[in-house]
């Protein structure tokens, strides 16, 4: 096997439980995935369905409960949360988080927002070699130089979701995980903020995980789309057949819903979703809200299965 | 002069209320606002808010407001709600909402509409709800207060309006308070509290933003539903063109404080002659096949302190010619089709 061949992130069999008053709540659920280099996955579902504990799983901010993430090959599911911060790793794996208003150190200036990363994790030394890279990282992504010495509360949303970006990029990482980055920002803004990150990705040649309620937006800058349901991956297909031949019933749900959108069926969910607490393990997660729901369904958890090349689902009744 | 062909796609979801007759339908404006212009006194100068803003909704339709943040949108809805407070100097040459004359009407007739006749869903939900009273107590005061409930039915029917949002064990959550559910819940509550009081007309600021795509279908066909069932009127506020092309029969397109233009849906879908319109419908990602047809709109809203140009507009547009300083027109192109520019595109295909 050749080193390109190797994706750049993968994680096989991953979950992560939280002990609550009522059982143990299943946020994430033998999850698996690999992205490769050069890539960009995006990652879809509703609020609740574990988009954000599967991120912080990955970008090592919490611990899994069980499962392997590996990065190049290399595992760092093992690293204890608490102590990856000061590994070498941390700079391969950076995130950009959701709100820049709310992410960004209201007391640093732009300038020592971007560098933090860098005196904390970065082999180079000295402030004037800082300051070069700092200075080179904010004209990648288009910050105005006479910006740096400013502060959050006086840039404007595009500016600060640039700063955002120029600071999970400035370690150079390998794989950027991206949160939600243009919910916060109107379209206008939004647009080039997509573009930017479209050319990033391009000319550093990085990775991307995608993470976005919008499927329109998924659409226009991912390859592949994992599509998530109360802890586990229901569709993992490239755009174009998430788009084009959705199969999986709440894939359909999710893309009927979307104003302007590919399915010209109406679908709408009913009834409530499950419990993540506890949760059956023979029974589809998708049962009671499920339009397809059946005896079987009740009796045996489906698992993702390849319903046409480059696509699997989980369900005992796929659309094709 | 040429744009490239600008359109959404033609929505399924898309519905015109066929429960109305299209004669009663067009002759009564539930709403109707001429040149409302709304300014601000702050520390750091006037702020020209609104400047000669018009819009109409006539009974049974649903007006989609739409533009960046900053354009005015919620400012209009709260300035028609006589909700701003003493900083706001406004004035108008028209202003009617559900037959009364806001201009001339005492405050007391039009406390007595507010919540009655006209709901309103507010923006942040769990804001707008109050913090320290359960939320079936809420409800219970709106239909106590404008339906003339006695207790034991306000409760039922309180009950049932939360039922009816899709609120999961409604009894249950009747003495929930807004911090112990969940920001879709809160909406959701929220819509109910509009609703309860069965208004004629409905100003619904962003009712969506914020919660999952499914969800926000939900909520989307129950105010499609509602506004059917009772020929009610409907001004849907949200920067979000989808939403509103699937939702709504016409158009307001705010920008800067100004409606650059008014018309159908079906116009905005096909032909929208204003420059930014057409900007605003080529930087939205449901058109696009790839980003690379995603184009941006060139500069910023203009600072409302500032001395403003006669069109708000200029300084972004690439068609600008001498002629845009001078005072603006209003040209109407159609019956339902009026636009604010001098240089309107009106070659669209």
């Amino acid at each position: 096997m050749t080193v390109e061949q190797v994706p750049a992130l993968s994680v096989e069999g991953l979950g992560k439980r939280y002990p609550t008053a009522g059982g143990m709540l299943h946020a994430v659920d033998d999850v698996a995935l690999s992205i490769a280099r050069g890539r960009s996955m995006g990652l879809v579902g509703e609020s609740g369905c574990g988009k954000s504990t599967l991120v912080r799983l990955v970008s090592r901010l919490i611990d899994p409960s069980e499962g392997s993430i590996t990065l190049s090959g290399a595992e760092i599911g093992d690293v204890p949360a608490r102590r990856f911060g000061t590994r070498p790793e941390r700079a391969r794996i950076q995130v950009v988080f959701q709100d820049p208003s709310d992410s960004l150190n209201p007391q640093f200036r732009v300038f020592d927002s971007i560098a933090d990363p860098l005196r904390r994790l970065g082999e180079l030394r000295g402030r004037a070699a800082i300051a070069e890279k700092v200075n080179a990282t904010a004209a990648n992504v288009g910050l105005p130089e006479e910006l740096l010495m400013r502060y959050p509360h006086q840039l404007s949303g595009g500016q600060k979701a640039r700063v955002g970006i120029a600071r999970a990029i400035v370690v150079d990482p390998e794989v950027l995980i991206l949160d939600e980055p243009t919910s916060a920002l109107d379209v206008s803004v939004q647009v080039v903020i997509l573009h930017l990150l479209a050319d990033l990705r391009q000319r550093l040649n990085m990775t991307y995980l995608f993470v976005s309620h919008d499927l329109n937006v998924v659409r226009l800058v991912c390859d592949d789309v994992a599509v998530m349901y109360l802890g586990r991956i229901v569709e993992i297909a490239s755009v174009a057949r998430i788009f084009e031949t959705p199969s999986h019933p709440y894939t359909r749900a999710l893309l009927s819903a979307i104003p302007g959108g590919p399915i010209a069926e109406r679908i709408r969910l009913q009834g409530e979703p499950r419990s993540p607490i506890d949760p059956d393990p023979n029974a589809c997660r998708f049962l009671g809200r499920c339009p397809k729901g059946a005896d079987l369904c009740g009796q045996k958890g489906p698992h993702l299965t390849e319903v046409a090349p480059g696509q699997r689902v989980a369900c005992h009744f796929p659309t094709i | 002069m040429t744009l490239p062909a600008a359109s959404l796609p033609v929505s399924h979801a898309s519905h015109q209320n066929p429960t109305v007759e299209p004669a009663r339908a067009e002759k009564v404006a539930l709403v109707d606002v001429e040149d409302l212009s709304v300014s601000f006194r702050t520390r750091d100068g006037t702020v020209a808010a609104l400047d000669r803003v018009s819009f109409s909704v006539a009974r049974g339709r649903t007006l989609g407001m739409v533009g960046e943040s900053g354009s005015g949108k919620s400012v209009s809805a709260y300035a028609l709600m006589h909700l701003l407070g003493d900083a706001a100097e406004v004035s108008a040459t028209k202003m009617t909402l559900a037959g009364l004359d806001l201009l001339t009407a005492r405050p007391d007739a039009i406390q007595a509409l507010r919540g009655k006749t006209v709901s309103m869903i507010f923006q942040n939900a769990r804001m707008a709800l109050n913090p320290i009273r359960p939320i079936g107590l809420q409800l219970m005061d709106v239909l106590r207060r404008h339906r003339a409930m006695i207790k034991a039915d306000a409760r039922e029917a309180a009950i049932n309006a939360l039922a009816e949002v899709r609120i999961p064990d409604p009894k249950r959550r009747f003495d929930a308070y807004p911090f112990e559910l969940s920001g879709g819940m809160c909406q959701r509550v929220m819509i109910a509290l509009a609703f309860a009081s069965d208004p004629e007309v409905l100003i619904a600021d962003e009712p969506t933003t914020g919660l999952d795509v499914t969800t926000q279908a939900t909520i989307m066909d129950l105010i499609a539903e509602k506004a059917a069932k009772r020929a009610m009127s409907t001004i849907l506020i949200t920067h979000d063109l989808a939403l509103a092309a699937d939702h709504c029969d016409d158009f307001a397109v705010m920008h800067a404080g100004h409606v650059v233009e008014r018309c159908t849906t079906a116009t905005i879908k096909s032909a929208p002659v204003h420059p930014y319109t057409s900007l605003l419908v080529r930087a939205t990602p449901t058109a696009a096949s790839s980003l690379a047809e995603l184009s941006s709109i060139p500069g910023n809203l203009p600072d409302l302190r500032s001395a403003l140009p006669s069109c708000r507009f200029a300084h972004r547009c690439t068609f600008r010619q001498p002629v845009c300083d001078t005072p603006l027109p209003r040209v109407t192109l159609s019956d339902r089709h009026i636009v604010a520019c001098h240089m309107p595109w009106k070659d669209a295909p």
